[in-house]
């Protein structure tokens, strides 16, 4: 259908024809996805925690938070302190608005400063899932036979690997930080379920009868992959990357949980210190709430929120959900 | 059946030795892996170190130490536990895993079960308030962090109402002057959870054989898993272990209620998507144009068609069962699978770590290989 | 006669006190035990929760006392002779003879006997078990062991060292009637040690204490009985100010005082149980687990070697029949110098480090009281073997004094700045930047590991301090927070592949370590105790005179004197130390709770823990 459109605009350059494409297309699916309230809601949350770890906690940690020389307060996330407080976990308070850690850390500080790094590590890992799940799922689905085969007894494989055992006993082999977690989560789950989804809809792309033409015309196999298979099958892929969002900042925070992973601050491991310090046992998890509650609440959020925007594009995708 | 049954044995087998590969040679790779820790280890001794050494195979080249890992996989020699030593790793594992079996084959049924009929019931109430709110409440106990809904059980149920058990897996009170092992009781009871299954499973197929009424069909179900269970719990009352059993399971109440609300919402979402698309074919209009009660459609023609995705979506889900099984084990005291594999990480007991990575790959394999076989029997749309 | 009014009241009064002891007491365990086998327990798996349920069964020729940490007597029938030169075929040996108490029983109705010593101490000797036995039977000290008659062996031992006290003498034994057959079997095995090792399960061994293991059922508890014919039920330990130990054993009919005469004020006075019928040991995964289990009740006392974290005494402060105890623990953390590189190698360097770091304001400022600050390589707790007049570097100033007097060591010991560090009116006003080594190189970055938070906040907060304090005055130290065994595996498995490092060490009670940790032929291989490389043939000299003596107040005078010159060297620099908290109900009541390593320190005080309500 895309294709009738070209006829009309033929002295505009190919790129601009393609953005303006790209712009109604664009504005045709926001229009499917701003219906899904789930969607809209979850993209919303997202903004909020973008807004909140890009531009709130640089400008505050500049300002406000900015640590003196010979000050009694530091707002640093992993070394801050606060003299001006006795008895540290403290209750909220003007100073700190979301109360202090066992070891006297504004904890607002410790949310905000994690909240660039969650994200970081959700769509690096998901755009490495994305990219691999891509490239085999349509060179699975074009050229078929053994390659076909053997990506998705792998893909199989993968579905039913035990993730988060696998990553713990590999934490104690390896050290573990953000960076090699992404990595490791994207490589992996790269060649699982998404593979398989994307080949089936890139087998439905492959036989339209666009694809035959370009063979006539002679256009090579990687040509026709990159150029036409590939586009056609992004938006799957971009409904994906929301869902492998979801799974890489929910394993990072079970790792750090547990205490297994190599970093400096994340949600995670703001549980973990409070639970450790043992202020997660008895009245004491509703006495202490602001050392699991903001947290908690983040992680389930943003986590979430890439859930719902998934939902939401879902619609998108499948035109058979949608409403009638 | 049974080429499809068989076909699917080979299946599983190779996916299970592929599975073996990626873990060994992962493990092998790695800089701080287990040959680095054996050659490291100061507790034991030289004798010792040679004889782990030589069951794994360390001293032979990569290939053929896979291939002896993988044989010794088969053969259950797992090689011995650091912080254990001496006890072999298959001991180990032999004694926790029945554990961990009992607890997901019961968390994942009921879950399933939960997911089942709320997700169809959603799909036919789209658009109502009560639809949002139950998917909301849905996707938020699907993502919410496991970790933190645990705390919020322990502390509501154990400690505020203190109505449940929140931290051991039996009564130590009512135990101390037992002569058998807890083991022996999950054995009995994983056995009897089987028998059943299996009692539930075989009638359902006679039934379908035998009648082509709905009423009958349902009788010979309803009576058949009656007096399974009659019989089950009467046999569990007359042995020595009832109160025991009956113990375990009531300490076991709050796990799989965690691991339930966990999971039962993946279930629930998939089973609304698919009953959306179900309910829109020409059926389904063709059903309800015929005049049949809601009820009937929505259960008889409509939720058996939509089913199809949702068992393969919940075959896929089990990996992720078990790693939120690691977080249930861990805060509730169960010392099961994932409990040993979170120790014996944390005291680099690689021969363990690693013998429990296998051991819940081969029970998640497993466990697909039991679904996708009852899913054979359920369904007669798949020929073989 | 009026001694045996005395024995007479005492036993009385013991039989008094019997009377109204039974019922059933619950212990928590925090982690899951790995054996109830003697030869694995005290070899490859010496983990706290297999002592504190299984190591009550054994004895010892000596043990030390109660509370003031003394070797005195246990099996043994008063002290050991004087150790006496011999020499056999050609080769120097030391002999003792130890006598034995008459009457002792196993569990079972078997007498003790010599056979029963020698058998132990020969057994895991000629399979070399590692762990615990090996160190306690050090080849390098240990030579063998003969029986004289049924309740006298003579000790033979290579060299005079302090080892022979705490270790020989120390080492446990086990009944050689239940044993020898097991023994004989195994070695007929390929492996007898690994088969000693992995016997069991071992309910039926005799138990020499005053409990034994009646249940274990895995993963879920363990069961400790008491013994009813337990020899020393009833036993006196009467602990004087003046150091004096006495001990009256009415079943015996002995009444024996160590250390001086038994006169004064007494200190102590312990009457020696078991009070309990049994001890349940319920196994928790986790440490949540077993704080909920002390407050509803479940459990009476929990077994932890790390004590309670802050928040879990804020939880059962409000609890008005829970009893909290504070103990400072037996163990130190601290940051080590790499004293093979430059300029760690300047001793000024490492002062003016030592100057910077302010315990005072770490410990009680910022790790908010859950550190108790230390200095020294041996804590004030160990009050027997701590040198009270050790001043560490910087005692008692304040910030900006301390980076007065490391920028002044640093300037006397001919370092220079591109920019030097200023301070006016106690106020930093210009950080250092650039500093120079006396050789005249840019110091480019000094690297120092520490524990990254999740592992130990306490170090990891430490270390980020410490590298501030460090920067402020312009000496480039760069804290990597790393994990534990990264650490581990840089100082030790890649030879000292380190600038800095900050780690900690549980001690023991006899500071042996003094010379492990410094002498300096233990930091020439990798994988030796001397991580930083100190080479001082003086203190060498004083810390194998130090080790030789097997007269403890001798000792000690060289344990001062090593203590000395660590603190004026500073190849270690002593951060803190942990306070060990622990918690109990109060329907259970113990002994005493002031003590060193707190009351799992003593494995739960089975044989005084009482039932009060």
């Amino acid at each position: 259908m895309k294709s009738k459109e070209n006829t009309k605009e033929v002295f505009e350059s190919p790129l601009k024809i393609r953005m303006k494409l790209a712009w109604r297309a664009f504005k045709e699916n926001w229009k499917i996805f701003s219906e899904s309230k789930i969607g809209v809601l979850g993209l919303w949350i997202v903004i909020t925690f973008a807004i909140a770890g890009f531009v709130v906690y640089p400008i505050l940690a500049s300002t406000v938070w900015k640590p003196t020389l010979s000050g009694m307060t530091s707002y640093d996330p992993v070394t801050g302190y606060d003299f001006t407080t006795m008895n540290n976990p403290t209750p909220p308070s003007w100073h700190h608005l979301l109360g202090t850690d066992p070891l006297g850390r504004d904890v607002l500080a410790q949310l905000l400063y994690s909240t660039p790094r969650e994200f970081a590590l959700g769509i690096l890992a998901a755009l490495i899932t994305v990219f691999i799940g891509t490239v085999i799922g349509t060179v699975s689905a074009y050229y078929g036979g053994v390659v076909d085969t053997f990506f998705m007894r792998l893909a199989d494989l993968v579905l039913l690997f035990p993730f988060i055992p696998f990553l713990i006993v590999l934490s104690g082999m390896i050290q573990i930080d953000l960076l090699r977690l992404a990595l490791i989560i994207g490589l992996i789950s790269g060649f699982g379920g998404i593979t398989i989804v994307l080949r089936s809809q890139a087998m439905v792309v492959k036989v339209k009868p666009f694809i035959e033409s370009a063979k006539v015309s002679g256009a090579s196999n990687p040509y026709i992959i990159v150029n036409h298979i590939i586009p056609n099958v992004m938006p799957l892929s971009f409904l994906y990357m929301m869902f492998n969002v979801t799974g890489a900042i929910f394993s990072e925070a079970v790792l750090s949980f547990f205490g297994l992973l190599n970093i400096r601050m994340s949600w995670g491991l703001m549980i973990y210190t409070a639970d450790t310090a043992g202020y997660i046992v008895g009245g004491n998890i509703g006495h202490y709430w602001w050392l699991w509650l903001p947290p908690g609440a983040a992680i389930t959020l943003l986590c979430g929120a890439f859930y719902f925007i998934g939902r939401g594009l879902d619609e998108v995708v499948n035109p058979r959900l949608r409403r009638r | 059946m049974l080429k499809y049954i068989g076909k699917r044995l080979v299946q599983i087998f190779i996916l299970l030795v592929v599975y073996v590969a990626v873990v060994f040679f992962l493990l092998h790779s790695m800089p701080g892996g287990i040959k680095a820790m054996l050659t490291t280890n100061p507790n034991l001794t030289p004798q010792a170190r040679d004889s782990i050494l030589h069951a794994f195979g360390l001293d032979q080249s990569l290939w053929v130490q896979f291939l002896t890992y993988l044989k010794n996989i088969f053969t259950l020699n797992l090689g011995v536990s650091f912080s254990f030593y001496p006890t072999p790793v298959w001991s180990i594992i032999a004694e926790r895993l029945p554990r961990t079996i009992f607890l997901f084959a019961t968390a994942t049924l009921i879950s399933f079960f939960i997911g089942f009929s709320s997700g169809k019931s959603l799909a036919w109430k789209r658009g109502k308030v009560s639809e949002y709110v139950a998917t909301i409440i849905g996707v938020i106990t699907y993502t919410v962090f496991t970790p933190l809904l645990i705390f919020v059980l322990i502390w509501f149920f154990g400690a505020y109402l203190g109505i449940l058990p929140i931290n051991q897996f039996l009564n130590p009170d009512l135990w101390v002057n037992t002569t058998f092992d807890a083991q022996t009781v999950f054995l009995y009871l994983l056995l009897t959870v089987s028998i059943v299954g299996a009692a539930i499973l075989f009638s359902f197929i006679v039934a379908q054989k035998v009648s082509h009424r709905v009423k009958t069909k349902k009788i010979i179900l309803y009576t058949s898993t009656a007096i399974a269970s009659a019989l089950s719990i009467f046999w569990w009352a007359i042995s020595p272990y009832g109160i025991y059993g009956a113990d375990i399971i009531w300490h076991m109440v709050l796990p799989v209620l965690s691991v339930a609300i966990i999971s039962y919402a993946g279930t629930m979402l998939v089973m609304r998507d698919s009953m959306l698309e179900t309910i829109k074919e020409d059926f389904i209009t063709t059903a309800r144009a015929k005049g049949l009660p809601d009820k009937v459609v929505r259960d008889k023609h409509a939720a058996r068609t939509a089913m199809l995705p949702v068992i393969t979506n919940f075959v896929l889900s089990m990996g992720f069962v078990v790693s939120g099984g690691l977080i249930t084990e861990s805060l509730f005291s169960w010392p099961g699978m994932g409990m040993t594999l979170l120790n014996a990480t944390l005291a680099k007991d690689y021969p363990l770590a690693s013998g429990a990575l296998i051991f819940t790959g081969i029970f998640v394999l497993f466990a697909h290989l039991v679904v996708d076989i009852v899913y054979a029997f359920l369904d007669p749309r798949i020929r073989y | 006669m009026k001694k045996v009014i005395l024995l007479v009241t005492l036993m009385v009064l013991a039989l008094g006190v019997l009377s109204i002891a039974g019922g059933t007491i619950n212990y928590a365990l925090v982690s899951d035990i790995t054996t109830l086998n003697i030869w694995s327990m005290l070899g490859p798996n010496a983990t706290s929760w297999n002592f504190y349920v299984g190591l009550a069964k054994y004895g010892s020729l000596y043990t030390l006392s109660d509370v003031t940490f003394a070797v005195v007597p246990s099996l043994a029938d008063g002290m050991w002779t004087p150790l006496k030169k011999v020499t056999e075929d050609g080769t120097t040996l030391y002999v003792t003879t130890v006598h034995l108490m008459k009457g002792v029983k196993w569990s079972d109705g078997t007498p003790f006997t010599a056979d029963d010593v020698v058998f132990s101490y020969e057994v895991p000797f000629k399979l070399k078990i590692p762990g615990n036995w090996m160190s306690n039977l050090d080849p390098t000290v240990f030579d063998k062991i003969v029986k004289v008659n049924n309740y006298t062996v003579k000790i033979y031992i290579h060299k005079l060292s302090g080892k022979f006290v705490y270790g020989v003498l120390q080492s446990t034994i086990v009944q050689k009637k239940y044993w020898e057959p097991i023994y004989k079997k195994a070695l007929k095995q390929p492996d007898p040690a690994k088969y000693m090792m992995s016997y069991g399960p071992i309910l039926d061994e005799p138990s020499i204490g005053a409990f034994t293991i009646s249940k274990w059922q895995k993963g879920a508890f363990v069961v400790d009985k008491a013994v009813p014919n337990y020899t020393f039920r009833g036993q006196q330990e009467i602990e004087y100010a003046n150091g004096a130990v006495r001990y009256v054993t009415p079943s015996l009919g002995l009444d024996q005082t160590f250390y001086g005469k038994a006169e004064g004020k007494i200190d102590n006075k312990f009457v020696t149980g078991p009070y309990v019928d049994s001890v349940i040991f319920r196994i928790y995964q986790n440490q949540s687990a077993a704080i909920q289990a002390l407050l509803k009740g479940t459990v009476d006392f929990v077994l932890n070697p790390n004590g309670l974290q802050k928040g879990f005494v804020t939880q059962l402060k409000a609890d008005p029949n829970v009893k909290i105890v504070n103990n400072p623990s037996n163990g130190f953390r601290y940051m080590a110098f790499n004293m093979r590189r430059y300029p760690m190698s300047l001793k000024a360097f490492r002062v003016a480090v030592a100057y910077l770091v302010n315990r005072d304001l770490l410990c009680n400022k910022i790790l908010q009281g859950v550190a108790i600050p230390l200095a020294t390589v041996v804590p004030p707790g160990n009050s027997f073997w701590y040198d009270k007049n050790i001043k560490p570097y910087g005692e008692g100033m304040t910030t900006a004094q301390r980076y007065e007097a490391a920028i002044k060591t640093l300037k006397d010991a001919g370092f220079k700045w591109l920019v030097e560090p200023k301070l006016k009116n106690g106020q930093l006003v210009q950080r250092g930047m650039g500093l120079i080594a006396p050789n005249g190189k840019l110091i480019k970055s000094i690297k120092m590991m520490a524990p990254s938070a999740g592992y130990d906040p306490m170090r990891a907060t430490a270390a980020l301090w410490i590298e501030k304090w460090a920067n402020d005055i312009g000496i480039p130290i760069v804290a990597d927070l790393t994990s534990f065994n990264n650490i581990v595996s840089a100082v030790w498995d890649q030879k000292y592949n380190f600038d800095m490092y900050m780690l900690g060490w549980g001690l023991t009670i006899y500071p042996d370590y003094l010379r492990d940790f410094f002498y300096s032929k233990n930091g020439i291989n990798p994988g030796g105790w001397n991580a930083p490389g100190y080479d001082n043939p003086k203190f060498d000299k004083a810390a194998n005179e130090f080790i030789d003596q097997t007269n403890m107040n001798k000792a000690r005078k060289y344990g001062y004197k090593l203590q000395e010159m660590l603190a004026r060297d500073v190849p270690y620099v002593v951060l803190f130390t942990s306070p060990l908290v622990e918690a109990y109900r109060n329907r259970i009541s113990f002994e005493y709770t002031k003590v060193l390593d707190g009351i799992q320190g003593t494995y739960g005080e089975k044989a005084f823990v009482k039932i009060v309500k």
